[in-house]
């Protein structure tokens, strides 16, 4: 009777992606996240939104344990993943399913709100943690490179500016390339936050299909400020609020950006979410 | 009116501040035009000597009237190229480790134990080395390589010694900006902060590694006490590294301690001249193959 029970727990976790639990994260005694829980499920664009300040940015990067990369953090509560390669203890970190940090954020891949290429060149860019995290052979190395930049669309334009200085890339082709540097790590999962906030219009469309497209092979969790961007990409969304867990809309098709801005201006109920 | 009275007050105190900045332009070109002007004027009567003996020669025996100052700058330049190689080299290695804490913002009690240590040696004089090194390496290496252990490679470890807080230093503050920009992209892919430093700051900062090594090079080219207290100062060329040599810098220290006037105090401003051109020359050098590299 217990095996079965466990059986159809199991059935019910693998729906999920992510499962927070009371998860929260203080730097020198400021809480930022308070007793978050969330279940992210399986499959499509999982998008938080909120106002500024409302944690969206702490709750992505407690995912990948990038927090703690900042002086004075502290953390309690869990986070789990139920990724391709098994389950991953990321928080607290100490079990059987915990994995080193290295190999954590190898897995779980990040890109930031503003396009962060490392000051060498285009092709070092993506070889240098390519060899360096991996171990990747060098004789592999270019076509792998070649492999990454192909799947983000910027072959075509870099293919002959390899050797280039990836600083004197436009703003959209370095969002590109960091998107192509994490991808050619094989990532489980991809953490993206506000990715296309410091592009322009067209750059940004470029990306959210690239994004809509990754997301067919990969789960992805992204932050959001844009409400029609989120409209747009999220087969599921997070409203977050001073640092709590508003409401989960398990399925924002048919949603206007009214009722978003609504939902952020601390209406109740505006179309059946599930409060937290 | 009031309002107009404060913007003419803030009016005259802004051209103050800039006529301040200008007196500090002008007072600190000038004087460097003026110390110039006075190497090369004292260094003229030495200069235009005709015949041996002059500063141009590889003899210094103002007994027989020569006064050739040319065994000293090879001193110095054999003295300060032999120190920088070890200075530098162990300088990145401590400036990587010191900026490489296994989490960011949180050095542990070794790294902040070093990095004071660092900081102090900058304010410890240098004869302190001078006297440590003479009662412990000298004797050290008389002991181990044999000669009087006072030489040429006595004088060099602890001018390397000397330069190590410059070269950290100047490191420190070329390095530590270019790897925060990158560090949380870095980590973000599972690159720890020396794999970051290593592969990607590092191959980028090639000015403030070349920087770090020409400011090193030139304290220790330009350093008295340590070559004056270590390298023997014999004024021969060196043939090895157990043999004794002396620098321009000690050459200096010696004779003006003994002679005013004549050729052999005529040949200091020679000597003075060319630390100038050797420093002046070294930097230009190695900037020269940073740029091109």
């Amino acid at each position: 009777m217990a095996g079965k029970g466990v059986t159809l727990m199991e059935k019910q976790d693998s729906r999920f992606v992510l499962c927070a639990r009371g998860l929260s994260v203080s730097f020198f005694d400021h809480a930022v996240l308070r007793d978050v829980s969330l279940n992210v499920p399986a499959g499509g664009i999982a998008v938080l939104v909120g106002r500024s300040g409302s944690g969206k940015t702490t709750f992505l990067r407690s995912v990948n344990r990038l927090n703690e990369e900042v002086s004075g953090c502290r953390t309690e509560g869990s986070v789990e993943l139920r990724l391709p390669g098994g389950k991953v203890d990321v928080w607290p970190g100490v079990g059987p399913d915990a994995v080193p940090l290295a190999e954590l954020r190898r897995r779980v891949g990040m890109v930031f709100q503003t396009p962060q290429v490392f000051p060498v060149t285009v092709c070092r860019n993506i070889s240098v943690p390519l060899s360096v995290t991996m171990g990747c052979p060098r004789s592999e190395l270019d076509d792998r490179v070649k492999d990454a930049l192909v799947r983000v669309d910027l072959w075509r334009e870099v293919a002959d500016r390899l050797d280039m200085s990836a600083e004197r890339l436009s703003g959209g082709q370095q969002q590109r390339l960091c998107l192509a540097r994490a991808l050619a790590l094989e990532p489980d999962m991809l953490l993206l936050d506000e990715p296309t906030a410091s592009l322009d219009v067209r750059s940004a469309r470029h990306v959210e299909d690239l994004l809509l497209a990754l997301s067919e092979q990969l789960p992805v969790i992204m932050v959001s400020h844009g409400l029609a961007q989120s409209l747009r990409l999220a087969s599921f969304m997070a409203v977050m609020e001073e640092g709590r867990l508003r409401c989960e809309i398990s399925n924002p098709d048919g949603m206007e950006e009214g009722d978003l801005e609504r939902l952020l201006d601390g209406a109740e109920d505006v179309r059946g979410e599930e409060a937290n | 009116m009031r309002n107009a009275t404060s913007v003419r007050r803030m009016s005259r105190s802004g051209e103050a501040g800039l006529a301040m900045l200008r007196l500090s332009v002008v007072l600190a070109m000038g004087g460097m035009a003026l110390l110039f002007l006075m190497v090369v004027a004292f260094a003229l009567p030495a200069f235009v000597q005709n015949g041996g003996g002059g500063p141009f020669s590889w003899s210094w025996s103002p007994g027989h009237g020569e006064f050739g100052i040319l065994p000293m700058m090879v001193g110095s330049v054999a003295v300060g190229g032999l120190a920088v190689i070890p200075g530098w080299v162990t300088g990145v290695c401590l400036c990587c480790w010191l900026l490489s804490p296994t989490r960011a913002g949180r050095p542990g009690p070794w790294r902040v134990l070093v990095a004071g240590l660092v900081r102090v040696m900058t304010a410890v004089p240098t004869v302190v080395y001078g006297f440590a090194a003479v009662f412990l390496l000298a004797p050290s290496l008389r002991m181990w390589l044999g000669g009087s252990g006072f030489s040429w490679l006595a004088a060099s470890v602890m001018l390397s010694v000397l330069i190590l807080p410059t070269v950290v230093l100047v490191l420190q503050a070329g390095l530590a900006p270019r790897l925060e920009a990158l560090s949380l992209s870095g980590v973000a892919l599972g690159m720890n902060r020396l794999e970051l430093l290593w592969h990607l700051v590092l191959p980028a900062s090639r000015a403030t590694l070349l920087s770090a090594a020409v400011l090193g090079f030139g304290r220790a080219v330009g350093d008295t006490m340590l070559p004056l207290m270590l390298a023997g100062n014999a004024p021969v060329m060196p043939d090895s590294l157990l043999s004794g040599v002396r620098t321009l810098t000690a050459h200096m220290a010696l004779v003006t301690s003994n002679e005013v006037g004549g050729q052999a105090y005529d040949s200091l401003f020679m000597a003075g001249l060319l630390l100038l051109v050797i420093n002046g020359t070294v930097s230009l050098v190695i900037r020269h193959m940073g740029g091109r590299a």
